[in-house]
């Protein structure tokens, strides 16, 4: 007569007949290291990295690079989203999953370009949204600030073409929103309209977008 | 004749042979140990086994570059104030926690010409004057050897429209590296820059006071 083998979850029986129960009976475990901690992953639990990671995470950048050539034209209005160059050979750009940059859009802004872009998509959390502003004319002037759909987040500038000790241009602003929203920056006042910003003074325009939280 | 009783994880069969797990807890399983667990704890690996803990704390690493000490800017080995030259930053216990990254120093002056960073996405922030001898201006950006920028371009000075419109007077970047490189605070642009500064007799504190330079590695 012959005994069937019994084991659970391919671990047999000790010399005490107790068959053990480790954690990766419930987890897909691969090769744990110190600190890593269960985490679900969307389908599974699995150990993994500490998900808090350095509490600032990369979400979204834009700024021209050492190779772009371009011009503008047109100018800006009171209400018009800043127009940002975002064309994939011409920046360096952070763009995550989650994210999502839009183009400009005439309905928004001076004119619809699919190489500029407008506004940026981001999902539920706390940002912090940073932009710093350079305008295009020696006798223009733009004041602007970041918002949102729900209005302004941030603090104000108001940028001189002709002597920019007159104000700085570092715009701002933390923003916790519980669903998706549009963030932008937008003109809010001008006495002469800035033109859209070639390479030139593009050089010292860029947004920066962390997730805090 | 008797047969040996199996049980699983201590837990012996009932009447039918069966045997229910159902009464464990997670730290009854063979490889955690639970210990007292509070609120908002996570179970992680320990070397050995798992184990309840705090929640690991988020781990910040950083450059600070600059805590507006004086020096004079003929100690910094820098022969001029030119387009295409570093501009170097005086700390004498200048802050590095990013693991794989270091600080490049001029002789051991205290005064950083560049630094070098592994693979990774970085936040940088950074502030920049010089004296000028007329009305004029200097601009700077980070940029890596091989002469890619990893910001934007910073103007100051009260001439500074000159060279870009309402431009930022200070840096800013988010960038991310595929692999290591080597970046300085560049000059890129400068007129009417006081170059006196490189001659010792002449030489002021002024760019050491003025002068920092900031970076976070971000996820």
């Amino acid at each position: 007569m012959s005994h069937n083998k019994i084991t659970v979850d391919n671990q047999s029986a000790s010399a005490t007949n107790d068959i053990p129960v480790n954690l990766s009976s419930y987890i897909t475990e691969s090769s744990p290291v110190n600190n890593e901690i269960i985490a679900f992953n969307g389908t599974s639990w699995i150990n993994a990295v500490n998900p808090a990671g350095t509490g600032f995470k990369a979400k979204a950048s834009v700024f021209i690079n050492e190779t772009a050539t371009f011009a503008g034209s047109g100018s800006y209005s009171i209400g018009n989203y800043l127009m940002i160059q975002k064309a994939g050979s011409r920046t360096n750009k952070i763009e995550d999953t989650d994210i999502t940059i839009n183009p400009a859009t005439a309905t928004n802004t001076i004119k619809s370009n699919s190489n500029w872009l407008e506004s940026i998509d981001i999902p539920a959390g706390t940002f912090l949204c940073i932009c710093t502003l350079a305008i295009e004319g020696n006798t223009a002037d733009m004041k602007a600030r970041w918002e949102y759909n729900g209005g302004g987040f941030s603090h104000y500038v108001h940028v001189f073409g002709n002597n920019n000790t007159k104000s700085g241009s570092l715009i701002i602003g933390v923003l916790t929103v519980t669903s998706s929203d549009t963030i932008r920056i937008v003109v809010k006042d001008q006495s002469t309209a800035s033109g859209l910003i070639d390479d030139g003074d593009h050089r010292a325009l860029s947004v920066h977008v962390v997730k805090l939280a | 004749m008797s047969h040996n009783k199996i049980t699983v994880q201590s837990q012996n069969p009932d009447a039918s042979g069966n045997i229910s797990l159902s009464s464990l807890n997670i730290g009854d399983l063979n490889n955690v140990t639970i210990t007292t667990p509070t609120a908002n704890q996570v179970i992680k690996y320990d070397g050995a086994g798992y184990v309840n803990s705090d929640a690991p704390a988020a781990t910040v690493e950083y450059i600070r570059i600059g805590q507006g000490e004086s020096d004079l800017y003929s100690n910094s080995g820098a022969s001029n104030l030119n387009s295409g030259s570093a501009l170097r930053i005086y700390d004498t216990a200048p802050l590095n926690t990013i693991t794989g990254a270091t600080l490049n120093q001029y002789s051991t002056s205290d005064w950083y010409t560049s630094f070098s960073l592994p693979a990774g996405k970085y936040f940088v922030l950074s502030q920049f004057n010089v004296e000028f001898s007329a009305s004029g201006y200097i601009a700077a950006q980070l940029i890596n050897s091989s002469s890619q920028w990893r910001s934007i371009r910073a103007v100051v000075g009260d001439n500074a429209s000159n060279f870009i419109d309402g431009a930022s007077t200070s840096i800013t970047g988010l960038f991310e590296l595929s692999g290591s490189e080597t970046i300085e605070l560049q000059i890129t642009n400068a007129s009417n820059v006081d170059g006196t500064v490189t001659t010792p007799a002449t030489s002021t504190n002024f760019i050491a006071e003025n002068t920092v330079l900031y970076i976070q590695k971000v996820d």
